[in-house]
């Protein structure tokens, strides 16, 4: 995993940070901090479950953007 | 639309994994969920994950956290950095001031701070000294040694110091004829100067062979610039290009007008001149017509400019400049070697230093 997708996930799966502190941490938007959380898991699924569907195309790929 | 309206998506989803949800959201998109299958098989294997990630890294959470790693730590290094850079800053602007105030006072307190004729006088002294050990200190052999006698050496060490030829100057007679006679003050001198010129005059003076005056003033027709030229004839090649000091100049196409195109086609194997005048600009002539024309320069010097505006080829344009620099004087566009004089009319002195002889002609003279 791409080192800001692994520590948004060590950060708030691990650690038990809430998303807040997480984005406060690291200094960046708590907007991409999920969006590197979602980014980090998907990735990390399609490693641990080989690939089986990652080119399955996902229902909702638009985001709303407060 | 109210928050509980959303429609879930991932940030809903990741939420309930982390437990972050309120209640009513996460009742939700549990519904959700138990609707769609496929996203609850999403769902499960995120939450596994979690679950192997915090597994694995249990008996390194259990134990301490290293200080250093601490969150807290990191939040408050941060800050610190910002604040040492502030603290930075206004330890500049706190000197600064002190500075100045220190200054302001120091005009009272110190008189040998304020420009009293004594320090003026000092000053100068200083710009002497610095300005002698300018002139002086590349030297290996010191004027100091120089004899009295060895009049020529020191003229012409100082006519290589100073850049132009103190030539015959006989610039300390002055000074040892009025040591000679005694003279110590000006009213003594000024009664001594007229005898002095006449004798120097007698002495060292010569007669024109011709006493006529040629002197005459400029008329309105002279062209100064086109009388004080440097030219030199090249011959035009059969493809309408010449050469000098290794530039190529060629005839601009299409020629500004029909007439020079005519002119232009007539003009191989012609002998023009090229014409240096003496502000640097260059010109063509045939038979006293300018050409227009343009230039390529077989010498090619990158710029410093260019290494700028290139980003991507900054670094090679910087090692060819480096290479360029290793080359000799002659293949180098601005190097000192090569700048010479025109004509010995800026530097009546020197020689005129056109090109050296060729092989042929030394050995045809010898």
């Amino acid at each position: 995993l791409p080192q800001e997708q692994r520590s948004v996930l060590f950060l708030i799966g691990v650690e038990d940070l809430s998303y807040d502190e997480a984005a406060r941490v690291l200094g960046v938007p708590i907007g991409t901090v999920m969006s590197r959380l979602s980014r980090g898991r998907e990735r990390l699924r399609c490693q641990m479950h080989g690939d089986l569907d990652e080119n399955r195309t996902r229902d909702a790929v638009l985001r709303r953007v407060k | 639309v109210r928050a509980a309206d959303r429609p879930v998506d991932d940030d809903d989803l990741h939420a309930r994994i982390d437990g972050r949800l309120p209640p009513e959201r996460a009742s939700i998109v549990d519904a959700y969920l138990a609707a769609h299958p496929g996203e609850r098989e999403r769902w499960s294997q995120y939450a596994d994950q979690r679950q192997a990630l915090r597994t694995a890294f249990n008996a390194r959470s259990a134990e301490p956290i290293p200080a250093r790693l601490r969150v807290a730590y990191l939040l408050a290094e941060r800050r610190r950095l910002g604040q040492r850079r502030l603290a930075r800053i206004a330890a500049a602007i706190g000197l600064l001031i002190l500075g100045g105030i220190g200054g302001w006072t120091a005009r009272d307190v110190s008189p040998g701070l304020t420009l009293s004729p004594s320090a003026v006088l000092a000053s100068t002294v200083f710009d002497d000294v610095i300005a002698a050990h300018r002139t002086f200190s590349v030297e290996s052999r010191h004027p100091v040694e120089v004899g009295a006698d060895e009049e020529t050496h020191l003229v012409q060490w100082l006519s290589k110091r100073l850049g132009h030829r103190a030539f015959g100057t006989l610039q300390d007679r002055m000074v040892k004829e009025l040591r000679l006679a005694g003279v110590s003050s000006v009213a003594a001198a000024n009664a001594w100067l007229p005898g002095f010129i006449t004798a120097y005059n007698t002495r060292f003076g010569r007669d024109p062979a011709n006493a006529k005056d040629l002197h005459r003033p400029l008329a309105q027709a002279d062209d100064l610039d086109e009388i004080l030229a440097w030219r030199e004839e090249r011959t035009v090649t059969r493809n309408l290009t010449l050469h000098y000091d290794r530039i190529c100049c060629s005839w601009t196409r299409p020629p500004p007008s029909q007439g020079q195109a005519l002119l232009a086609r007539g003009l191989a194997h012609k002998k023009v001149e090229v014409v240096n005048y003496p502000d640097g600009r260059f010109a063509v002539q045939f038979n006293g017509a300018t050409l227009g024309f343009k230039v390529f320069d077989k010498i090619q010097t990158v710029q410093p400019g260019a290494i700028i505006d290139n980003k991507r080829l900054s670094a090679v344009l910087e090692q060819i400049k480096a290479q360029q620099a290793t080359y000799p004087a002659r293949q180098q566009r601005g190097h000192v070697a090569r700048q010479r004089p025109p004509n010995n009319l800026e530097a009546p002195g020197l020689p005129s230093k056109g090109r050296a002889p060729r092989r042929g002609a030394a050995a045809a003279a010898a």
